[in-house]
């Protein structure tokens, strides 16, 4: 793959959405010969989408999220920003997971499947990324 | 949904069989939620959860599984979890659920 692939999305925040963002993500990533990062990316998309809807557009179906998903030669990054007021990012990484907690596992899902995760400073939109090892093509990853 | 019991005394713990038709994700986990816990109101205390359709489980599925092991548990049941593929396997144990009930994988699921 020579050339940088971007797919965007800007969607309604409801996790119908999720669904169809992901299924198509799936199918594009089949089509790039990405197979073998389907589960983990899969896993990143909508976990970053449930945030965004779920916590910063409150599940408000007339808030609006956005997605962008940037294939090259050596990564696979994507951005998912809300509307919403942000959250405190830097304290909730370090929280450590209450094993006896229903909630509190998203953002230690994105360290564990993302090689990069940043934030803005709001904490409204996060970017998440996934190397390709050494800089090889797709197909050998 | 399929569930079956398979309970032959009443006597017994009820031992029932859950099998999610897809995934555990946050669009689907509120339907998934009510059935669980429908099956611990009817008496079920030992919970089979049959994984073989399911390929994602998001952090929303995790924390219903926690769930409903906790509600398991708090009434001397047990929550088991088979037939996960080895990427859902890899994920349950990362979160170390795998400490917490029984987890076991099928090697065809990939």
């Amino acid at each position: 793959m020579n050339n940088i692939q971007i797919k965007t999305w800007n969607v309604f925040a409801s996790l119908e959405n999720v669904d169809l963002i992901c299924a198509e993500i799936s199918a594009w990533m089949m089509e790039l010969n990405l197979s073998g990062h389907i589960f983990a990316l899969g896993l990143l998309v909508r976990e970053a989408l449930n945030n965004a809807i779920i916590h910063g557009s409150l599940m408000n179906p007339n808030k609006k999220v956005f997605v962008e998903l940037r294939c090259d030669k050596n990564a696979l990054c994507f951005k998912v920003s809300d509307d919403g007021s942000g959250f405190d990012w830097q304290t909730t990484l370090k929280r450590i997971v209450d094993e006896n907690r229903e909630s509190g596992r998203g953002l230690k899902l994105y360290q564990l499947y993302a090689d990069q995760v940043e934030f803005n400073e709001r904490g409204n939109q996060v970017t998440l990324t996934r190397l390709f090892k050494n800089g090889i093509s797709p197909e050998e990853n | 949904m399929q569930s079956e019991s398979n309970n032959q005394n009443e006597q017994d713990p009820i031992i029932r069989f859950y099998k999610p038709e897809g995934d555990i994700t946050a669009s689907s986990s509120p339907l998934i939620r009510i059935e669980l816990k429908n099956l611990i109101a009817e008496g079920v205390r030992d919970l089979v959860i049959d994984m073989v359709n399911t390929r994602v489980v998001d952090s929303s599925g995790i924390g219903l599984l926690v769930a409903t092991h906790n509600s398991l548990q708090r009434l001397n049941g047990k929550l088991t979890v088979k037939n996960v593929s080895q990427e859902l396997l890899e994920l349950l144990k990362a979160f170390r659920l795998d400490k917490h009930f029984t987890v076991t994988s099928d090697p065809r699921l990939g």
